[in-house]
């Protein structure tokens, strides 16, 4: 099971999204400086979050900022990247605006879950295609093509939506 | 949608691999929306007119909205907006606020491209681009209408292209804008003035000025200019620039010296009353200076400011009174009450100075009240003097705690930044009956603290009025050195001003020449201002202030807080959901970012993540990018504090490579320096630092002779060069010594000087023999 689905429907609190993105981050490749991994707590996801390498918050709660499945796979998939050497700066001007779909399967992948794992690829080659796979209803899987559906997250959500309402 | 239990236990072992992410990064070199930003200006006569335009691409697979936050010079005032997608150019409208955003959100549910240009502050700017089909740019032309500042016998032109980070003090009430920064109970609009930081790179900026008429002695502090004389005088900065800092543009029209002078359009007529070079007989001082040590200041902008208050100390006079106070997220202050200004006092003060280093937040609201406070004894005039960056979000409340506080105060504000918030240190001045003047960590610190001086105290005039319907209705007030300009509705052969001076009821008047631009927009803008002044001293005016505000903009059709532009462009539809990004935006010019840091983890995220224990990269780059505004000076300022007396840690931050030193050295170049001051500057310098505060060196009138022949030499008087205080006091100290020859021979020479002989005295071995002040005039 993908332990990234469990956290597309939640909100968290800022405490919360760390644990998460500490506990995925866990299975993400080893880095070349494993140093660079091990840190995610609140000012890190803070100073991604005024760097616009995280989104703002969905919403607050009083002052408790909440966020969401995004914002998490924001935080990994910058911790990622920058475990294989990439600069923040190279993050923050070419993840900026990504679909949640795109970064949803490149993160699962990154998670070895949507795709085998295989030694990793240099940097101009062209990314073998990904598919990604959503539980709409229990015991119901869909899996997406990103490169046909652009946002396969919305198209999950949406025949989710639809299950829920047409079961009686 | 399912929802599977949290705590959904993860497989060990077997990990992923990079190749989807990279290919997200290495599949596009910028996926940050605003491409460039050009910017065309038209200076003609005190009116700049001046054209933007920011270009935004989508490069994701999806439809993009782009959010840009922005600053305008905070005297401009927006007239007009343009949406162009290719060939297709849809003119904005000028409609309420509230009415311009839902058109703007029903246009995004339609997926149309449209634009929305929203004005957050006086300076701070919105502007969104929503619907932007995938791989397609649009282009964004705004033009911004701005009567400039003039002041010291040049206009100023300051175009700000970045919003610096601000401090925003306060609790957090979540978040209602596109920013980084959490609103507060202080700044409930913290969000929607402040953008993301960029971590490297920067939006080409492509600026250029041209002029209609011809300007002379032209200067830019923060760049380099390239002067094109081809068709016109056209300027622009040397060089590809990015959007870091402000541009400083400094000119005087040629053959246009001095004088009051007019324009008019035919309906709107602007009138700049030129000061009378008058020396007021300031009564006694009790001056407070204010000095901001936060965060932001880090580096050269707190060198400039410590330069800048010990100048400000040494223009004290006999039977003046001083307080000194800095301020970050903390108060200290150097007494507690008044000291009186002597030699003691002044060592003291400048020990003081020397210590002080940048820390945490911009709480600026405790120290103003602080040097606002306490008793106003009679015949003393309280001065406050602050100088900052300006960097705090909680501007109203500023603005009201001097507004409420002043009672006779007068209220000065001395902006030191490569990208300063002049919105707020005007208002502060304009609201404190004070003035305001702005300068870079780049300038000449010495001669913009002369500046103040002859304005620091009592104005030339006080309730000057223009005759007719006058966009500032209320008296205002003329300092030395900054002609004031006033906007009045109605032309005429002549337009008139009166005032009243130290002499009584005075008159000033001017024939109009013809204005190329219309000035319906300023006059608005100038209005508006002073609608909005007054709402900060009468809040509880409010529900008449607004509606007033409202209307006069959307009659010129001008930006406002309550007004807005909004143009949809509805001859295509794009189809999917809209992502939207904001653009990241760079730190300003030499600001340290490890400092900005202390700003905090709450009010301001701009904590980088604590350094890994082995030392991996810092991720900001901002150090590396630190402007060579190097002042060779302050090595050879005798008491000031060397400029490498950083911690050690931050030895490689200061030390600043040659040859950014020497580009600074070219840079500088315009301000021109009186007679002899390359090379006499440093013991010219050496030479002020040790006037004691009664004006003498060391009490002995030969050798406060000698002193004053030396500055005479290099071009000082009373009434000339940069060390007219200087010049003043030891003349004031030797009046009682004239009984001594020498004395009474260096005054006379000082006299014939000032009346526009030449300098002949030769010193007798007397004064030449008179101490380290003789030695100098070997």
């Amino acid at each position: 099971m993908n332990p990234l689905h469990a956290y597309r429907p939640r909100e968290l609190s800022l405490p919360a999204l760390v644990q998460a993105a500490a506990e995925l981050g866990a299975r993400l490749p080893a880095s070349a400086d494993e140093r660079v991994r091990a840190e995610v707590d609140e000012r890190t996801v803070r100073y991604y979050q005024s760097t616009g390498l995280v989104d703002r918050p969905l919403r607050y709660e009083g002052r408790t900022a909440l966020y969401g499945y995004r914002h998490l796979l924001q935080v990994l998939a910058t911790k990622a990247l920058q475990g294989a050497g990439y600069k923040l700066s190279q993050v923050q001007a070419s993840l900026a605006g990504v679909p949640t779909g795109e970064l949803e399967a490149a993160v699962a992948r990154a998670l070895g879950e949507a795709a085998a794992p295989a030694p990793p690829v240099p940097a101009a080659a062209p990314a073998p295609r990904a598919l990604v796979q959503f539980e709409v209803s229990p015991g119901l899987w869909l899996t997406v093509d990103p490169a046909v559906h652009p946002d396969p997250a919305a198209l999950a959500a949406a025949l989710s939506t639809h299950l829920t309402r047409s079961t009686p | 949608m399912t929802t599977l239990p949290a705590t959904a236990t993860l497989a060990t072992g077997s990990r992923g691999d990079l190749g989807g992410l990279i290919a997200l990064v290495a599949g596009r070199e910028t996926a940050l929306p605003l491409a460039r930003v050009s910017v065309r200006t038209t200076i003609a006569g005190a009116v700049a007119r001046t054209e933007i335009e920011q270009v935004f691409q989508n490069t994701l697979a999806t439809p993009m909205e782009a959010v840009h936050i922005f600053p305008l010079p905070p005297g401009g005032v927006v007239t007009e907006v343009q949406l162009r997608c290719g060939e297709l150019i849809v003119k904005a409208e000028c409609r309420g606020r509230e009415e311009a955003e839902r058109t703007f959100a029903a246009a995004r549910e339609q997926g149309h491209r449209a634009a929305l240009l929203t004005a957050e502050r006086a300076d701070v700017h919105t502007l969104r681009v929503t619907s932007l089909p995938p791989g397609e740019s649009v282009r964004v032309r705004i033009v911004v209408m701005e009567v400039l500042k003039a002041e010291d016998g040049a206009f100023r032109w300051r175009f700000p292209t970045v919003v610096a980070p601000r401090y925003m003090p306060g609790r957090s009430t979540g978040r209602t804008g596109p920013g980084v920064a959490d609103d507060t109970d202080q700044v409930p609009d913290a969000s929607r003035i402040s953008p993301p930081l960029r971590l490297a790179g920067g939006t080409p900026l492509d600026l250029e000025v041209s002029f209609l008429g011809t300007p002379a002695r032209l200067s830019s502090s923060l760049h380099a200019l390239r002067v094109d004389l081809a068709s016109g005088v056209r300027v622009a900065p040397n060089g590809s620039q990015t959007c870091d800092r402000d541009f400083v543009l400094a000119f005087a029209w040629a053959g246009a010296e001095g004088g009051h002078r007019a324009w008019t359009d035919g309906e709107t007529t602007l009138l700049l009353v030129d000061p009378p070079a008058v020396a007021a007989s300031p009564l006694p001082r009790d001056a407070v200076f204010l000095v901001d040590i936060s965060g932001s200041m880090e580096g050269q902008k707190l060198n400039a400011a410590k330069r800048a208050l010990r100048t400000a100390l040494r223009g004290l006079v006999p039977g003046d009174r001083m307080r000194l106070i800095a301020f970050d997220d903390d108060v200290e202050a150097h007494t507690t009450t008044f000291t009186t200004f002597d030699d003691a006092s002044l060592r003291a003060a400048e020990t003081f100075v020397g210590r002080l280093r940048s820390r945490g937040g911009t709480e600026m609201l405790a120290p103003i009240r602080e040097a606002l406070a306490g008793e106003r004894p009679a015949a003393r005039l309280r001065t406050v003097l602050l100088i900052t960056d300006g960097q705090a979000g909680n501007e109203e409340e500023l603005v009201a705690a001097v507004a409420h506080r002043r009672e006779g105060a007068r209220f000065f504000t001395l902006g030191i930044d490569t990208a300063v918030n002049a919105a707020l240190l005007e208002t502060l001045a304009r609201v404190g009956g004070g003035a305001c003047t702005l300068c870079t960590p780049a300038d000449d610190i010495e001669s913009v603290v002369a500046g103040i001086e002859a304005r620091f105290g009592s104005p030339v005039a006080d309730e000057v009025r223009v005759e007719g319907e006058s966009a500032r209705p209320e008296g205002r007030t003329l300092f030395a050195g900054q002609p004031l300009a006033m906007l009045v509705r109605g032309t005429g052969a002549t337009v008139v001003a009166k005032g009243r001076t130290a002499q009584g009821e005075a008159q000033w008047s001017a024939v109009p020449q013809r204005a190329p631009f219309s000035l319906a927009a300023p006059w608005a803008k100038e209005r508006i201002q002073w609608l909005e002044d007054r709402l900060s001293l009468r809040p509880f005016e409010e529900e008449a202030i607004r509606p007033e505000i409202r209307r006069i903009a959307l009659e010129a059709g001008v930006a406002s807080r309550l007004t807005a532009f909004v143009a949809v462009e509805r001859t295509r539809r794009v189809d999917g959901s809209v992502q939207e990004v904001v653009q990241p935006v760079e730190l300003p010019a030499m600001w340290v970012a490890e400092e900005v840091a202390t700003y905090g983890d709450v009010q301001f995220a701009m904590a980088p993540p604590p350094p890994p224990a082995g030392g991996a990269p810092a991720p900001m780059v901002a150090r590396a990018r630190s402007m060579p505004a190097f002042d060779a000076r302050e090595a050879d300022d005798a008491e000031g504090t060397p400029m490498m007396s950083a911690p050690p840690a931050r030895k490689s931050r200061a030390a600043l490579p040659t040859l950014a030193r020497s580009m600074m050295a070219k840079l500088a170049g315009p301000a021109s320096p009186p007679r002899h001051e390359a090379a006499a500057a440093p013991s010219i310098a050496a030479l002020v630092q040790r006037q004691e505060a009664n004006g003498s060196w060391g009490n002995d009138p030969l050798r406060t002779a000698a002193a004053l022949l030396a500055l005479l030499r290099d071009g000082h008087t009373r009434h000339a060069g940069l060390r007219k205080r200087a010049v003043q006091k030891a003349a004031a100290w030797l009046a009682q010594h004239v009984g001594v020859a020498e004395v009474a021979a260096v005054l006379a020479q000082l006299e014939l000087v000032e009346a526009g002989g030449e300098y002949q005295h030769r010193p007798p071995s007397s004064l030449r023999g008179a101490g380290p002040e003789g030695a100098m005039l070997g």
